[in-house]
Order: structure tokens, then sequence, then C-alpha cells
């Protein structure tokens, strides 16, 4: 029944059906409302602000996001490689574990996040037994459930490798593993000499299935940065090539895009920036010019992006701060808000700048470990959102 | 209603406003808690449901009778003719019709739903104002629930500010 249709009967009515309902079952109910919803409620009345922010019932309610995964690295101090989590909010609770000690030792004594989504971190765990050889594990570090998915043949050569998982569609989730031509195996002579890394083969793994598929990649050629930022969309997982295109590709290794962006960058630095918000694909370009703007792809068939939101360096940083505008990026969009998150300067200062109403906080100085070059991976260190998941198990489906 | 097969076990449900309801047992165990009851032989006689008066009692029965399995709520069997397509479609309509009620009802069913543990009526009933939640402002959703704004009104801005980006 549409809202506006609601007959107000006099007397009856006056009084809120709501009073009488008991915590458990208007907490449920209101569990069941999209996460920005729920702020809304929030505002309703204390009852209902208790019952969202009651710890019993924080777990039930919709997730957004709390804060970043992401690793530092100075050579002067031990371990040089360290992981951190940083929270968003002013508050000190709660923090997640970035150590992820609940796995077994012999996975996580020597271990790299390769992605985060939507509540899970997919792990690369070298073997102690051999150090060549590797076990992907999949974990929620929120319930410290996880599953080991087998490596292939390539793994211990294949450097990007990235998560698929969406809560609301199934509690299964696909790992992409892509195989340039060298990992393939693939004599140096017969390799593309215009296009270096070329991806040769892209393997899929479905823990529905609990197995591996090959798919031959061949479509346009492509190489991928190991760094690039991933965004995992409507069974859909984006990625920015070295070539300035966005390949995206369904979780059946079935279908494939190559979308270029709507801004080319003035020098070849790589494009890093594409990020899922608010169930679009938005592109932002942090390495060119004297502006930052923010795009949000409208069609896949057309390719068509429209410009969301522009601002110049001068009047996001401001006078004092004007000279973060040579040294800063774009590390994620907040998945259902107008809210860009920012790393700048030598000291890494995390900050957050709201398109609606254009303006820039600070919320954290990150220090100068995070982001120095991290072999291979350039000055971009890699930052995993994290929107913790309480309410889906891991499926095991085999 | 059409007349009962033999052997069929009836269970009596008693409301608190005195009325008496006789149900099919497999009707009656659509409700979790009454299931319940019965597995653990709670239920000899008659089973007294408190706070449910016999009013949203006969409408949750209602309920029931139309969505126990192999059965149609008007007595007629399912025949194999029957597509199970159809009768998801069927189900669906006749849903859309029982939920028009008025809002007091609605939350006395969700209340009632909640206690018998039934889940599919809990989502029917609860899905309007999840609905409404979702969709509406701030001031609709208070003057849909018609709540009362307790908060002081410092502490209304304070909660306001923190939530500001929501109510864009």
């Amino acid at each position: 029944m549409a809202p506006g249709s609601q007959k107000k009967e006099k007397g009856v009515e006056e009084v809120d059906p709501t009073a009488r309902l008991t915590d458990d079952i208007l907490v449920d109910i209101i569990s069941r409302v999209p996460y920005k919803s729920t702020c809304c409620c929030k505002c309703v009345s204390p009852r209902w602000r208790d019952l969202i922010s009651h710890r019993d019932h924080r777990e039930k309610m919709p997730q957004s996001i709390l804060g970043f995964f992401y690793q530092g690295y100075n050579k002067f101090r031990f371990p040089k490689k360290a992981r951190y989590f940083t929270n968003l909010s002013r508050q000190r609770y709660p923090l997640v574990d970035p150590s992820l000690s609940f796995l077994p030792n012999h996975h996580s004594h020597s271990l790299d996040i390769l992605d985060g989504c939507n509540g899970l971190l997919l792990c690369r765990c070298w073997k102690a037994t051999d150090p060549k050889t590797l076990d992907y594990v999949v974990c929620n570090p929120d319930t410290e459930e996880w599953l080991v998915v087998p490596a292939t043949e390539s793994s211990s050569k294949v450097s990007v490798a990235r998560l698929g998982f969406d809560p609301a569609v199934s509690s299964h989730f696909h790992v992409f593993e892509f195989i340039d031509e060298e990992a393939w195996g693939i004599d140096e002579d017969e390799r593309n000499d215009y296009c270096f890394g070329r991806i040769e083969t892209l393997a899929i793994y479905s823990s529905k299935d609990g197995a591996w598929k090959y798919q031959t990649v061949e479509c346009d050629p492509f190489v991928l940065p190991r760094n690039s930022v991933s965004a995992f969309l409507n069974g859909i997982l984006h990625l920015a090539d070295f070539h300035n295109f966005i390949v995206a590709v369904d979780v059946e290794g079935d279908n494939w895009w190559y979308i270029g962006i709507p801004k080319l960058p003035y020098n070849d630095a790589d494009i890093n920036d594409v990020f899922p918000s608010q169930g679009q694909l938005y592109f932002a370009n942090s390495t060119t010019g004297s502006e930052l703007s923010v795009w949000v792809l409208e069609d896949y068939v057309t390719r068509k992006w429209t410009l969301k939101h522009s601002v110049s360096l001068l009047q996001l940083f401001g006078t004092e701060y004007y000279s973060y505008a040579d040294d800063y990026r774009v590390i994620s969009i907040h998945p259902e808000h107008n809210l860009i998150f920012i790393v700048a300067g030598d000291k890494k200062i995390l900050m957050s700048y709201d398109m609606d109403s254009m303006q820039l906080c600070f919320i954290r100085q990150l220090g100068s470990d995070c982001g120095v070059k991290l072999l291979g991976y350039g000055d971009n260190t890699p930052f995993y959102p994290h929107v913790p998941l309480f309410s889906l198990s891991l499926a095991d489906g085999h | 209603m059409a007349t009962r097969e033999a052997g069929k076990k009836m269970i009596m449900l008693k409301s608190p406003d005195g009325m008496e309801f006789e149900v099919e047992e497999a009707v009656a165990m659509e409700s979790q808690t009454i299931r319940k009851m019965i597995e653990d032989d709670c239920a000899d006689t008659a089973i007294l449901i408190p706070n449910i008066n016999s009013k949203i009692l006969s409408r949750v029965i209602e309920y029931c009778n139309k969505h126990v399995p192999t059965t149609g709520a008007t007595g007629a069997a399912a025949s194999d003719t029957v597509a199970p397509a159809a009768l998801a479609e069927d189900l669906k309509i006749w849903d859309a019709e029982f939920i028009k009620v008025n809002r007091a009802t609605r939350f006395d069913l969700i209340q009632a739903a909640s206690y018998l543990n039934i889940k599919g009526l809990l989502d029917l009933t609860s899905q309007t104002t999840i609905d409404t939640i979702s969709d509406n402002s701030l001031e609709e959703i208070r003057s849909f629930l018609s709540t009362k704004n307790d908060y002081l009104p410092e502490e209304e801005q304070t909660i306001r500010r923190e939530n500001q980006w929501a109510f864009q």
C-alpha cells in the first residue's frame, strides 16, 4: 500500500503502534531497511536511537564502511611490513584486528591481503614448508570465519587476484586470478611484443562449485598493474588496466567489457581509481590537472560517463593546504554517501571530502610509513575499505 | 469450508476473549510456537493464545489455512494440474489482498506473527513498515507512525547533525 494512501482513522490511530511492539520485533523491522534509512531512524525517537546503537543489536543492523585495512613499510623497523586498520569514526570502538590472528599459524605467518570485498578479505598465504607455494584464504575478520581456496598451478606467479562477493545476492564468493603470459608458461619469443605482461588466462574460483574454471582471454590484450584497485558491482568485477581502460568481467568469465575512462591523465601515471558506490561505478581522476573530478558510469553499452562532481584543487585544499595538491590520491568512495576518501601529503593524512557540502574533513594522520614504495606496488599502497558483515555465514558449496 | 477428511487431527485454539477456534493440526503448526507446544505434548486439549484477540487470531488462522502446504485454503485440494509457479502467483495476490488492513490491525498482526513465530506472516506484515521507513523522510516516518518526538531540542539537533547526510 502506498504510504500516501494511508487513511488516518481519528481517535484509533493516533497512538504510535510501534510503542506496543517489543524491542525484538522493532529491531527486526529496523534491521531490514537500508543503511541510510537506519541513520534516519536514529532520529525518530530516543528509543529507536538506543535500539539501533545497542551493542546487542548493532550486529543485526545494516552496516556501512567502518575503516580501511592498509599496509605500511619501514626498512628500519621490525617487522618491516605491518598491517593496520584505521577506523573512520572518532570513536575508538570498534576496531578490527588486522593481524587476522584467528587464522591458523601456518596461514598467518606470511600473509598478504590482496583484496577486500563487502566484508570479506582475500589473502595470499605463503606456505612455511615450501615458501614458493601458497593457499588463498578468504576470511571474515568480524566473525573470524575463513575458508581455504586451493591455489592454481600459476598462483605463485600471479600478481593480480581479486575477490567478488555480494552478500545481498549470495553467501558464495568468487576469486578471480588474472594469469599473465609468463605465469601461464608462454615462451618468451611467443609473447605479445606490444603488450608486455598481457593477461593470457582468467581463472575464476567459485566457492559454490569448489573449483577453478579457466577462460582464455580472447578479446583485446590488456595488462593490469598489480595494485589495481578492483570494484565488484552487480556481479561484475572492474579493474583499471595500464592503458586507461577499465576491464570488466562477470563472475562466469563469459562477458567482458572494455570501458574507456572519461578523462585521460596527462602523464602515464597508473589510473587506479574505480570505486563502487551507491550501486554504480565511479571514477575519480586524481592524477590530472588542477581539479578533482568524479564521474559515474551510466550505461555499459554506450559506455557513457556522467560528471558527478568537479572541484578545483585550490577549493578542495584551500590555500593553507594547497601543497597537498601535488601529492594526494583518492582511495575510496563511501558506499552510500557522496563522500570521497583521500590520502594526502608526506605524512599520509586521511581525509574525507563531502561532494554535497563541499567540505574537507581531516580524519587521521596515517604516518609516512604508509605509502612508502612497496616492491611492485609503486607509491600506491592499497587501501581496502571494510564494511563489517555479521549477518551471513561463509558458505562452502562442497 | 469444505468437509474435512476423516482422521485429520484437530487442535483447539483459544483467544483470551473466550473464543475458540478448531483448526487442523497441520494448519496450527504453521506457527513454530504452536508446533513446539504440540511436539512437546503440551497441547492435549486446547491451547490458550495470550495477548491475541479473537479478531486477530481468526485472521492469523485464515493466513495459515491459505499457506499450509499441499492443500489449498478454500479446501479444494491443490490438484496436480496446478503448476507451482501459478500457485505461488495466486498466493502472492491473496497475500496482497490479505494485508489491505488498517494500520492498527497490521501492527496487531505483526505482534501476533512474532509471538506465534510465523515467518511468512511476519515478513508480509512488516514489509509495509519497512518500505515506509526506507522510502520516506524523517517527518513522514514520524507522521506515519504518529511517533511522539521525545527528543529534547538540543538532543535532536545533535543526532540530526550526526546523521545529516541521510536526509539528503
